[in-house]
């Protein structure tokens, strides 16, 4: 008896941090990949604006594809739990300002998350986050 | 007897779960490293152009480009970039062994990463512990071609640059990516204004009584096309003035000058394009007062607006001066139709490419070239004047610069693996 209440003591320390380790590394994998599949999205949409600050709608098409996979998502099912737009952050890189603007990046990364644990949480600030070159058509008027 | 068991029962599971951490770790480690390599290959091949200049800025693109691995702790940079002709099956070449032959058959980047994360469980159970486990992770992108039945809707200005070839849309075609033209000369992209009634016009159509099709515009043509006109009607020249006559010039926008904006400068299509289209039912003689100052606006967008070799300069240097500036950002580049005028109401759209528009200051100014008609390279303008640009090669969606280009002269950069 006394063996088992040492043994499981610590068995079910090592099980609770192993499933802690093992629950927070699938959670940001999928933060991982969600961002890549949101910022390589961005970097080829058409960028409709001589700003560094996005339109809304291309703001929500990226910040969609980032939590569904889908920039017109939104019944479809959350690629990562909990995960909402006011998590992702989009930036976008640029040279020039005014009329020489002109976007040359995009990034993606999250920011404010909570992975819960079964001992604690970890809020992720700034990460993951992924930058891809621009390459989609660049329409300052608006298009 | 109990414990015993358990001691060693415990071991081997902390062993198990020890591997699963370490491999989990080693996974998004994996992850990470892949997303960089990813958006560096595509860096790279947005670069290339042919030119070893190109090779030499897809590499510096690559390796400047840095992000972060190991839970964003650690940052990556300088992988290793290669340069290919293929995607699989072919030689890989480091950016310094691409020579000027090999430079314009290079189409394919190949961008590696490895790194080494710390493992902390495995060790224990092996017999000869190493604590790092090398993670390599490789991505390629390339330039790929527009196939012949990619409809276009957006993307391309405008004018129309024409093709110097022989006979038949197949003839021209097969001479992709450049259609007859030289990197670095200067065409037009809209002619000057026809005029059949000039001395030595000939017939109105160049042809026949001594006639040249250069003496049928009211203006010099632009030099590059003055240097293919052969006048035996293989040339740009003999066929603008055969089939487009008085009644086009070469655009194909709108003639409002409240969409002019719209067509010039966020390259809006008045109609969607394919290699093959017809595109002579959208030509017009446009709207010169209008293009003009917005067509300036357009360059004047660029961080290099100017031409440090002045307006005497080569097309060539031109070229080569605009795209080894850092602070240029490829508005003053047009992604334009190449077209075939090969009958009378038939115009192909045979390709794509991509050109320099030109400027009259040498310096950090305002460009007025197109106002001025051609900035004095041939006379000081009116609207008889042509609009001439720099030929600069394939167009790559998205690009900076030229592209290598293949069989439409057009493509974008996708990840191939």
């Amino acid at each position: 008896m006394l063996e088992f209440a040492l043994g499981s003591g610590i068995l079910v320390t090592v099980f609770v941090s192993t499933f802690q380790y093992g629950y927070f590394f699938y959670q940001y994998n999928l933060l991982v990949n969600a961002v890549n599949n949101g910022a390589h999205f961005g970097a080829m949409q058409i960028y409709d604006t001589n700003t560094a600050t996005p339109t809304t709608a291309w703001t929500t098409a990226v910040k969609k594809m980032v939590l569904y996979g889908d920039p017109t998502g939104g019944t479809s099912t959350l690629q990562v739990k909990n995960l909402t737009t006011s998590n992702v952050s989009v930036t976008v890189g640029s040279t020039g300002s005014g009329a020489t603007f002109v976007p040359t990046s995009v990034t993606v990364s999250i920011t404010g998350y909570t992975i819960d644990g079964v001992t604690g949480s970890y809020v992720l600030t700034g990460k993951p986050a992924v930058t891809y070159p621009f390459q989609g058509l660049y329409c300052p008027d608006g298009c | 007897m109990v414990l015993m068991t358990m001691a060693i029962c415990a071991i081997a599971l902390i062993g198990a779960m020890g591997l699963a951490v370490d491999l989990g770790h080693i996974f998004i480690v994996k992850n990470e490293t892949q997303a960089y390599v990813d958006a560096a290959a595509i860096a790279a091949a947005l670069k290339m152009d042919g030119t070893t200049a190109g090779i030499t800025r897809a590499n510096t693109a690559a390796t400047s480009l840095s992000a972060h691995w190991n839970f964003d702790s650690a940052t990556l940079s300088t992988p290793t970039v290669e340069f290919s002709t293929a995607s699989s099956g072919a030689t890989w070449y480091l950016a310094a062994n691409v020579t000027t032959a090999l430079a314009p058959t290079m189409r394919f980047t190949r961008v590696t990463k490895t790194v080494a994360p710390n493992i902390y469980f495995v060790p224990m159970v092996m017999p000869t512990p190493v604590y790092t486990q090398n993670v390599q992770s490789q991505a390629i992108a390339g330039q790929v071609d527009f196939a012949a039945n990619t409809t276009i809707p957006n993307g391309l200005g405008p004018f129309t640059g024409v093709t110097a070839c022989n006979g038949s849309v197949t003839a021209c075609e097969n001479t992709a990516p450049n259609f007859g033209l030289t990197v670095g000369d200067i065409y037009d992209i809209q002619w000057p204004q026809y005029n059949s009634k000039r001395n030595n016009c000939g017939n109105g159509n160049g042809n026949g009584n001594g006639g040249k099709a250069i003496n049928c515009f009211n203006s010099t043509p632009c030099p590059g096309d003055v240097t293919l006109d052969n006048g035996n009607g293989a040339d740009p020249m003999q066929e603008v003035v055969q089939y487009w006559g008085a009644k086009t010039n070469g655009y194909w926008g709108s003639t409002s000058t409240s969409d002019i904006n719209s067509y010039i400068l966020d390259i809006q299509q008045l109609a969607s394009l394919a290699m093959g289209t017809n595109i002579d039912p959208y030509l017009s003689s446009g709207n010169k007062q209008g293009t003009a100052a917005i067509l300036d606006n357009r360059v004047n967008q660029d961080g290099v607006n100017y031409d440090i070799s002045g307006n005497s300069g080569s097309g060539l240097q031109k070229l080569t001066d605009y795209l080894a500036n850092t602070a240029h950002n490829g508005r003053r580049l047009m992604p334009l139709p190449m077209v075939y005028p090969n009958a009378n109401n038939t115009t192909t759209v045979v390709g794509y490419a991509q050109f320099l528009l030109m400027t009259n200051i040498s310096a950090a100014g305002t460009s007025d070239y197109y106002v001025k008609g051609d900035g004095g390279v041939t006379s000081q303008g009116t609207g008889n004047d042509p609009y001439c640009a720099i030929y600069a090669g394939a167009w790559v969606l998205g690009s900076t610069n030229g592209g290598v280009g293949s069989t439409s002269g057009g493509g974008r950069v996708r990840l191939v693996q």
